[in-house]
């Protein structure tokens, strides 16, 4: 076991880099520290498929050799971190979090791990998540083979989707940071749920090159966290065009440049939907809002009325129904381990190229819709969801009802809009609170900035759970 | 610019618990020649009792697609773009 003290399990990045310097630590101890609570508490919540503890300790030993004789990589130079299971590593399988293939290799390693292994990073394992990042419509938690992702605020609440084990590790103190993905909602819902800060860059940010794709035109990467600062940090390593992913533009990114504007943040406060939020998601969002006014100009604002839920569901399905057509002709989805998994997909084949075409030329108004409402603002601001994380043994729609998406996350994923969530309290059952910020295309630097001051008055990102 | 039909829209927001009730008839004939498509295809991996849960999904999307029939397009209208000429530096 490891004999580092449990406050180091939940110190930021640029702590641990401060200790690394410092000498007081070296990436191997870390390394040791974040195996031993990965296979103990990490297993205890079904957050992890496989510890790639040689990987890490090779990775770990040459972080140490160098940092040793004065060659520094940068922030993440010796810093554990955990990937998705939708993200190829060499060495190791790469589930999707689906049984039928859990047993399956892809080389080489995905663009974003091998930018974060020149970054000095370490892997040190492969997290779960819903089966096939949620793509067959899953309805309850129990739909991956790892079992439901339990939250580490409390074990009998889920811990979110689709990249239920990054969130819920971070939050424990399992890793410092993490690799998740989102199509739609499956970086903010999971870090909101667990209580720690997720980024959602702009579409074309990351490269995809190497994770599982559910939906070409809506799938990126991004970091979960501890906070802003530390998702900051990880966005700047793995940011960057890449020819292996189309979609990425050379847009420079770099995680402290911005500052504050000299007139002051701008924020647009969505209230949309909040009747039908519990209480207390409302009562602290009421507190963000205050917090926020402090140091920004705050305005109310309505989205343009545009079908955004129906919009991205015929995008997002019939995409899936292609991008995973293989496991359906093979009969590998009856594999799966949600039931309606398994024959969740096969209504996406029912819809024509003709509808798909509709859909993305819809898209195309909303994009330019949401562009113009964004052009006078530093970002919207709206809960990251209208309640806590759903009970273990009940399905979403019983909990929530039968629409899966607020319209902000909707359009915003339309739009390829970034999109931060940040801890702003507690709800029911003892399960966090979020806020989101959605910013406009290619200002990633500027929700952060946001977020960073806003975590710089709170302190619910130093909130961790008791076990 | 918009004519978002209020009523489709909440219609399809009820997702998979939409009624049978609510289609028209031509939905209903939409949906079971959708239906008898995905059955042709995979019948082998599906029951009777999934066939029912094709359906109501089946549904559920067709209701959705209606619903965009509401915002008005023109011919010039282009899709999001999803095909793009790679820029080769000479």
């Amino acid at each position: 076991m490891s004999q580092l003290p449990r406050s180091i399990a939940f110190a930021s990045i640029r702590e641990l880099g401060s200790m690394l310097r410092e000498g007081t630590t070296t990436p191997v101890e870390l390394a040791r520290l974040f195996i031993d609570r990965l296979d103990t508490i990490g297993r205890s919540l079904n957050a992890v498929v496989v510890i790639t503890a040689d990987r890490a300790m090779r990775e770990a030993e040459v972080a140490g050799h160098e940092l040793a004789a004065g060659i520094d990589r940068g922030p993440l130079h010796g810093i554990p971190y955990g990937a998705k299971d939708l993200l190829a590593t060499t060495g190791s399988p790469t589930s999707w979090g689906a049984a039928p293939l859990r047993d399956r290799l892809i080389e080489p390693d995905a663009t974003a791990i091998a930018r974060l292994h020149t970054a000095g990073a370490v892997l040190v394992a492969k997290l779960a998540m819903a089966e096939l990042a949620g793509g067959m419509g899953y309805n309850q938690p129990n739909a991956s083979f790892t079992g439901p992702a339990k939250n580490p605020w409390n074990e009998n609440a889920w811990a979110g989707g689709s990249s239920n084990g990054v969130a819920a590790s971070v939050a424990a103190g399992c890793i410092p940071f993490g690799i998740g993905s989102e199509t739609v909602g499956s970086i903010i819902n999971p870090a909101g749920y667990c209580g720690v800060t997720g980024l959602c860059p702009t579409y074309g940010r990351v490269s995809r090159y190497g994770a599982m794709a559910l939906a070409w035109t809506l799938d990126k990467l991004g970091p979960i966290a501890r906070d802003a600062t530390d998702c900051g940090i990880v966005l700047e390593a793995i940011a960057g065009r890449d020819p292996c992913d189309p979609a990425t533009l050379d847009a420079p990114f770099q995680s402290v440049a911005e500052r504050e504007p000299s007139s002051g943040f701008r924020l647009a406060v969505l209230r949309q939907g909040l009747d039908s939020s519990q209480t207390e998601v409302r009562d602290n969002f009421e507190r963000s809002l205050l917090v926020l006014s402090t140091w920004a100009k705050l305005e109310e604002i309505e989205l343009p009325d545009f079908p955004y839920y129906e919009t991205t569901q015929i995008i997002n399905r019939a995409e899936a129904a292609a991008a995973l057509e293989e496991l359906f002709i093979s009969g590998q989805v009856q594999e799966l381990t949600a039931p309606e998994d398994r024959i969740g997909g096969y209504a996406s084949y029912t819809i024509t190229a003709v509808e798909y075409l509709r859909a993305q030329r819809v898209r195309m108004k909303i994009i330019a819709e949401m562009d113009r409402l964004l052009a006078q603002y530093d970002g919207i601001v709206h809960p990251s969801f209208n309640m806590v994380a759903s009970p273990l043994n009940m399905t979403f729609e019983d909990y929530r009802g039968p629409t899966r998406w607020t319209a902000l996350a909707s359009a915003a994923n339309l739009a390829g809009l970034p999109m931060i969530t940040v801890p702003n309290g507690f709800g029911q059952r003892n399960l966090p609170t979020g806020t989101q910020i959605v910013g406009r295309a290619w200002s990633d630097s500027r929700i952060l900035a946001v977020a960073r001051r806003y975590q710089r008055q709170t302190d619910w990102h130093e909130c961790h759970p008791r076990s | 610019m918009l004519s978002s039909k209020r009523g489709l829209r909440k219609r399809a927001e009820q997702g998979d618990r939409v009624r049978e009730a609510e289609l028209t008839s031509s939905e209903d004939r939409e949906v079971e020649r959708r239906l008898a498509a995905v059955m042709h295809r995979f019948e082998p991996n599906i029951n009777s009792e999934q066939s029912r849960i094709v359906r109501q999904r089946i549904q559920t999307l067709l209701q959705s697609s209606q619903c965009l029939r509401a915002i008005l397009l023109s011919n010039g209208d282009e899709p999001s773009p999803i095909f793009m000429v790679e820029q080769k530096v000479q």
